[in-house]
């Protein structure tokens, strides 16, 4: 005997099943080769269509820009020559204390500090989600780019880490993500405290870092910079500046509230640092 | 040849909305045209294929998004959900999609929300509802309006 609807039925839990299970194993971050494969050939459909729209968009802004504000631009390019001739100065001074410093730290045989390797890239779009948005870039494996790998701005902020790599594209989880956890340090002298600096869903401008040790001392303005003790990031990346702090579990931690270098909105370009 | 049509239809849905959508956002937030097309599609043709529809656009958008089944599953509970409806309902009216899209943004939102561990941890429900689902509910109808006709009007073509 058959019961109507029956095979439907069966087809159902079977797709079903089906999916719980690969759903199972990418929560588990076990990698299906062939979702990897689709994955890549889906972005490399994607990537020109989204490099024109983007590039579109920004002459569109630019040239909106420039029209509407020509008188502004005027002023501002004076004030930034001036700028630049006032930090030529800064520099040659900077180059004597640079110098200075390499012939100390040769005299008490320190370790030099090598600056990192770094590839740039172009942002060319987000994820189509109102949820979790994480930014895609022009990069993939074929430039060396490998998962897990810190992201910065090109002054030196810290934008998040490689989500994936596909070979011309990659996926950057952002620090203000709620999937995005680094260990962060509070830069001052008097203070090292450390805390776990992760991104809160509700407001996409702060990241919260969570347990402070009670009695540290962190207040407004603190500078937070990644710890080096997670193993990804190098330490001393700027992440940004304290805006809030407040106790959490009943006075045994504190919680701050950091408003980062790094705003969502204008990133255009992004350094990858692949070896520290 | 429906299917291919509703595939390539399926694929410009993605393409816009992961491009000029992303930088131009109707009240702030990205509409699901994909989850518009399952919808019209099941409406139109009934919940076999409104399963289809879900599976595969369910399958484009998590490709995008990296992690693997929660769009998948969503999409085709809507497909179904919505597919019962094909036969009960006047085709020719375009209000009744406009409202089933309003409806079914909430649940397909509150589904996401559910199989995403992170974050029904981490946000409360209110300001999901208000900063989030409501106005992307509101924004999802009025790219109905739109996109409904253009598949009924396809439809018909199909048929005859």
């Amino acid at each position: 005997m058959r019961l109507p609807g029956e095979r439907r039925f069966w087809v159902i839990i079977g797709v079903i099943i089906l999916v719980i299970t690969l759903g199972a194993f990418s929560l588990q971050g076990i990698k299906v080769k062939e979702m990897h494969f689709l994955e890549s050939v889906l972005y490399q459909i994607l990537r020109p269509f989204q490099k024109i729209v983007t590039n579109v968009n920004q002459s569109i802004n630019d040239y909106w820009t420039l029209v509407t504000n020509l008188k502004k631009v005027k002023l501002e390019n004076q004030d930034l020559k001036k700028r630049v001739d006032q930090l030529e100065l800064q520099l040659v001074d900077y180059n004597k204390i640079t110098l200075e410093n390499q012939r100390l730290r040769k005299l008490l045989a320190f370790k030099e500090l090598v600056p990192y390797k770094t590839v740039g890239a172009h942002v060319i779009g987000t994820t189509p989600n109102n949820w979790v948005h994480n930014l895609i870039i022009d990069r993939g494996t074929t430039d060396g780019i490998s998962a897990k790998m810190p992201v910065i701005t090109y002054n030196g902020a810290l934008v998040g880490h490689i989500a994936e790599a596909t070979a011309n594209t990659s996926r950057v989880v952002l620090i203000t993500d709620v999937n995005f956890a680094v260990s962060g340090r509070v830069q001052k002298a008097e203070s090292r405290a450390v805390g776990v600096v992760r991104g809160e869903a509700e407001d996409q401008d702060i990241v919260l870092m969570d347990l402070i040790p009670w009695d540290a001392e962190i207040e407004e303005d603190d500078l937070i910079v990644t710890s080096g003790l997670s193993e990804n990031f190098p330490m001393d990346i700027p992440i940004g500046k304290v805006i809030l702090v407040i106790e959490k579990d009943f006075g045994l931690t504190q919680q701050a509230e950091i408003r980062p270098f790094m705003s969502l909105a204008p990133i255009e370009e992004v350094l990858i640092i692949t070896d520290f | 040849m429906r299917k291919l049509i509703y595939a390539g239809i399926l694929f410009i849905a993605l393409l816009m909305q992961s491009t000029l959508l992303i930088h131009y956002q109707p009240l702030g937030v990205i509409p699901d045209l994909l989850m518009i097309v399952v919808i019209c599609g099941a409406l139109l043709k009934g919940s076999k294929f409104g399963i289809q529809l879900g599976l595969t656009a369910g399958f484009l958008q998590d490709i995008i998004l990296g992690g693997f089944g929660t769009n998948i599953v969503i999409k085709i509970f809507v497909g179904y959900l919505v597919g019962n409806l094909e036969g009960k309902i006047f085709k020719q009216q375009v209000l009744i999609p406009v409202l089933v899209v309003f409806v079914m943004t909430f649940v397909h939102e509150f589904l996401f929300l559910l199989l995403s561990e992170q974050l029904i941890f981490s946000i409360s429900p209110l300001w999901a509802l208000q900063t989030v689902i409501l106005p992307l509910a509101v924004v999802n109808a009025i790219f109905t309006l739109v996109i409904y006709p253009v598949l009924h009007v396809l439809e018909r073509r199909l048929y005859y």
